[in-house]
């Protein structure tokens, strides 16, 4: 139980983009997430009200040589001397950030907390990415093997398909819903429907597809980890999300619409994935997700939106199963229906995910909740979902072996 | 040799070189476990002793790699699984004598025995389909 109620007061992110931020290192993309979150706050914030910084980069030794990062990040925000601590759990970091900067309020022992996290991914080729991304696996266990995150997911996907009887064509209509829903959102990697994407690349090409399906199984979206393929995947972004916490009896002075977080969930799973008796659940997210529920005194069903870790498609059937969103096996045929789309019965993923809006590893969790705090708000545009209320974030770190579920009410 | 007496990483790749699939069985609850770890997953007793796995098992699940880390680059696509073994524990290894290029051909259920490769200075898990 948390001693002290916890608040939302202000957000940002940056575009999340493969070229866009191309001469951009670590600091200036978090300060531009920085500096876009002071501006939300309604009633203005100076520096001086920011008592501490914990903040997130999973791999900038390998991307950037740069460790001692939150050293840096309070230093190019202008923040230091507050105390700034960098946080670290694989793609779920900056959520781990976020539950730390809310024990660090609920403690009594500050009252505004700035959290956050950047990832510059762009600085390696493929294949050096691929391999910086593992050091998040087992690395004698899974790395020297050859396993990478696609190929865990494309191995628990297989599993998915054998157990329930489903098929790849399951998955492409997480990508397709995804890429639609980031067509809406300013902030997303990818603005274009796959159908747009598929146009785009036939005149280049000088090849036709009749429609989506034809495009996706197609060799213009070749294969990664069989079964996933190109769109199955995240792509390769930079960026940085930032947010601010508040004591409730802060945040008062600074907005009259905050955003207060109500559950928390938070595990650990085996570091493995040959370490779970059954490969196409995550075992940590159900508990982190029953973890959340409890502490909110809400169950599954009264959760209005949810921004869950699809890293790659079948992620995010798996965690809308996990999350009690869907019986077993009927996640996929559920985004089929188009249960999962924005206004559906669960709106799934309405900034368009990680699979469309992109996925700057360490920036993920404060960009969900980013998204969380603009539909809480009323602010998402053409992505509101209506009468939101209840807003939920799930982030996984690599395979599993870190679960984070958090909730948040207006 | 002394190295052995540690339930390490280390000692893990030192047997599998010798061709050997060595885990630990738990002392206090019987608990199979592999790769070797100091404490039981199940009773979280330190009290273990080597335990060799035949290295017979099915194929639990797997995947096909085409974008492969830059040490790997030259092998892509190369197939990966886990398996689980005939004691009862799962663990990953590459998956040869099987050709990428026809994913129908590797079944889930399937039969497997450990072999082990050469690659590069390490000695690398592999199963193959038993017939
Ligand atoms: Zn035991």
């Amino acid at each position: 139980m948390l001693m002290n109620k916890v608040a939302l007061i202000g957000a940002g992110m940056t575009r999340f983009h493969h070229s866009l931020h191309k001469d951009k290192s670590s600091r200036e993309l978090f300060v531009e997430a920085f500096l876009e979150c002071l501006d939300s706050v309604d009633k203005s914030i100076s520096h001086k009200d920011i008592d501490a910084l914990f903040i997130s980069a999973t791999a900038s030794e390998f991307f950037e040589h740069q460790s001692h990062i939150a050293c840096l990040l309070s230093d190019w925000t202008g923040l230091n001397p507050i105390p700034a601590t960098r946080i670290e759990a694989a793609c779920a970091s900056s959520s781990a950030a976020l539950e730390i900067g809310v024990f660090a309020i609920a403690s009594g022992m500050y009252d505004i907390v700035l959290v956050g996290g950047v990832e510059k991914m762009t600085t390696l080729e493929v294949d050096e990415m691929t391999y910086a991304l593992m050091s998040g696996l087992d690395h004698p266990y899974e790395c020297i093997l050859g396993v990478s995150n696609p190929g865990l997911y494309a191995m628990m996907a297989n599993a998915y398909f054998e157990k329930y009887d489903s098929s790849w064509e399951e998955l492409t209509s997480i990508s397709i819903k995804n890429h639609h829903n980031a067509s809406m959102n300013p902030k997303a990697h990818f603005q274009s429907e796959i159908m747009d994407i598929a146009k785009k690349i036939s005149q280049k090409k000088g090849l036709k597809f009749d429609n989506e399906m034809d495009f996706l199984k197609s060799p213009t979206n070749p294969y990664i980890a069989h079964p996933l393929r190109l769109f199955d995947c995240s792509p390769v972004s930079d960026g940085a999300s930032a947010i601010l916490l508040a004591s409730s009896k802060k945040a008062k002075k600074f907005t009259d619409t905050p955003v207060y977080v109500t559950g928390l969930g938070h595990t650990s799973g085996t570091m493995s994935l040959h370490d779970r008796r059954d490969l196409t659940s995550i075992p940590a997210s159900v508990e982190a997700g029953n973890r959340a529920y409890k502490m909110a005194k809400i169950e599954s069903k009264d959760i209005d939106f949810a921004m869950v870790h699809d890293c790659f498609t079948p992620a995010e059937i798996i965690a809308t199963e996990d999350l009690g969103f869907f019986p077993r096996g009927e996640g996929g045929k559920a985004a089929i229906e188009g249960r999962t789309r924005i206004n559906g019965e669960k709106s799934i993923n309405t900034d368009g995910g990680l699979k469309a809006k992109g996925h700057p590893i360490a920036a993920t969790g404060t960009a969900m909740s980013y998204e969380v705090w603009k539909q809480l708000r009323g602010e998402a545009d053409k992505r509101q979902v209506n009468n939101a209320e209840i807003g939920l974030i799930h982030n996984v770190g690599a395979s599993g072996g870190t679960a984070i579920v958090q909730i948040f009410r207006r | 040799m002394n190295y052995k007496n540690s339930f390490s990483v280390k000692a893990f790749f030192d047997y599998l070189r010798e061709k050997r699939l060595m885990g630990v069985k738990c002392l206090n609850c019987k608990n199979l476990m592999i790769p070797p770890r100091l404490i039981c997953t199940a009773c979280k007793k330190a009290n273990l002793e080597w335990f060799e796995f035949e290295g017979a098992g099915a194929l639990e699940t797997f995947t096909i790699l085409h974008v492969a880390p830059t040490s790997l680059k030259d092998k892509a696509p190369y197939i990966l699984g886990i398996v689980k073994l005939n004691e009862g524990p799962l663990i990953t290894g590459r998956i040869i004598g099987v050709t990428s290029d026809k994913p129908k051909r590797i079944r889930i259920g399937m039969s497997v025995k450990a072999d082990f490769i050469q690659e590069s200075d390490s000695t690398i898990l592999a199963f193959k389909p038993n017939n």
